[in-house]
């Protein structure tokens, strides 16, 4: 290496270190955060494990799952989950559009951006009514409030049983708009009343 | 009084005790529909504080209970509204709006606190990242100038001599 390699090696250097005492200045005026904004929603069996998952379901015997949001948006943010009920004919929510169904219990979450919050959600059948191809839900418990409802099940010959849904969407609450936006996500547990 | 009589004067009674009965029970619905649109409207201004908060660079995780609780009571109070128990809608709405309340005037406090400081604090920066740079600037032309002038010191060491023999 001659004095001119050394001459261009200094200068890189010093550009280096300019640019590295710099940083704080131009974090002012230019944001480096490129990281992927997301929220996560999952729902969880009685033991917090993604397992032993309410599938049987009694007349009267109290089921329990857990329900989660996590906040990766880069910021606080306020959500709501709403827990709604349906039977295999009406649809299950898709990523552009919620479930026009009209939601039983809710959950409201304020949460600091990396920050998870679980909630639990117990739930018991209080009057189901049936008949050889048909259950009705009359009465539903959910975290010790009662819903009246109407949702009826026929028999399903593929899989054999009447199936129902407990799921769960997630909405954010939208500032620009000021009102609570579906966020695109929705879980759900599939509930066989074969009694 | 007749029997006839009697009886439109009963029916007109059931009429008017059914009107007034559903008019109280419309008295309970508006008035939880009226406490929960409240309640909404704060903790969408306490949120919103604390976002602006957030935004100034305030350390605003002391909210993050007070607001979880806060809007944990409005969902209650959705859901006894749904149900049709406006008393504790009502209630939980009016939780609500208290600590809603409470959550908006901190946030705003410590957000005009953190955004009064922006000014002085970025003038700040940038005058210790220039001082930064103009010493690294100097820095690297005095260690040049060193590092030269060991370099020429190395370079004439290894020259070969040339000897002046005269005979």
């Amino acid at each position: 290496m001659d004095l001119k390699d050394y001459r261009n090696l200094f200068a890189v250097c010093s550009l280096v270190l300019s640019l590295f005492v710099i940083t704080p200045t131009l974090n002012l005026f230019v944001s480096f955060n490129v990281e992927e904004s997301f929220s996560e929603l999952s729902i969880l069996g009685p033991a917090h494990m993604a397992k032993d998952y309410p599938f049987n379901v009694l007349v009267n015997s109290e089921e329990s799952l857990y329900v989660t949001v996590s906040n990766h948006m880069g910021g606080s943010a306020y959500y709501m989950v709403y827990v709604k009920f349906r039977n295999q004919s009406q649809p299950f929510p898709n990523s552009a559009m919620s479930s026009l169904l009209a939601p039983l219990y809710e959950f409201r979450v304020f949460l600091l951006d990396g920050e998870k919050w679980e909630g639990l959600v117990r739930f018991k059948f209080l009057e189901v009514l049936s008949d050889a191809d048909t259950v009705l839900v009359n009465k539903m418990l959910i975290n010790n409030v009662v819903f009246e409802m109407n949702s009826t099940s026929r028999w399903d010959f593929e899989y054999n049983g009447f199936y129902f849904q407990l799921f769960f969407e997630l909405w954010l609450y939208d500032m620009r708009t000021q009102s609570f936006k579906y966020h695109e996500r929705a879980v759900g547990v599939w509930l066989n009343m074969t009694v | 009084m007749s029997a006839r009589k009697f009886c439109v004067l009963l029916l007109v009674l059931v009429q008017i005790s059914a009107t007034l009965s559903q008019a109280m029970a419309l008295d309970g619905d508006s008035e939880a529909v009226l406490a929960i649109s409240a309640a909404e409207e704060v903790t969408a201004s306490a949120f919103q504080a604390v976002k602006e908060a957030e935004i100034a660079g305030a350390d605003i995780s002391g909210f993050s209970q007070l607001l979880t609780d806060a809007v944990q009571l409005l969902a209650q109070a959705h859901t006894s509204f749904r149900v049709g128990d406006f008393d504790s809608a009502v209630r939980f709405a009016s939780l609500t709006s208290e600590i809603g309340k409470e959550v908006e005037v901190k946030a705003n406090r410590l957000g005009e606190l953190k955004r009064g400081l922006p000014v002085t604090q970025v003038w700040l920066t940038i005058v210790e990242s220039l001082f930064a740079v103009l010493a690294v600037i100097l820095l690297s032309f005095w260690g040049w100038r060193v590092f030269k002038r060991l370099y020429y010191r190395r370079i004439s060491g290894t020259k070969p001599e040339v000897a002046s023999d005269g005979s």
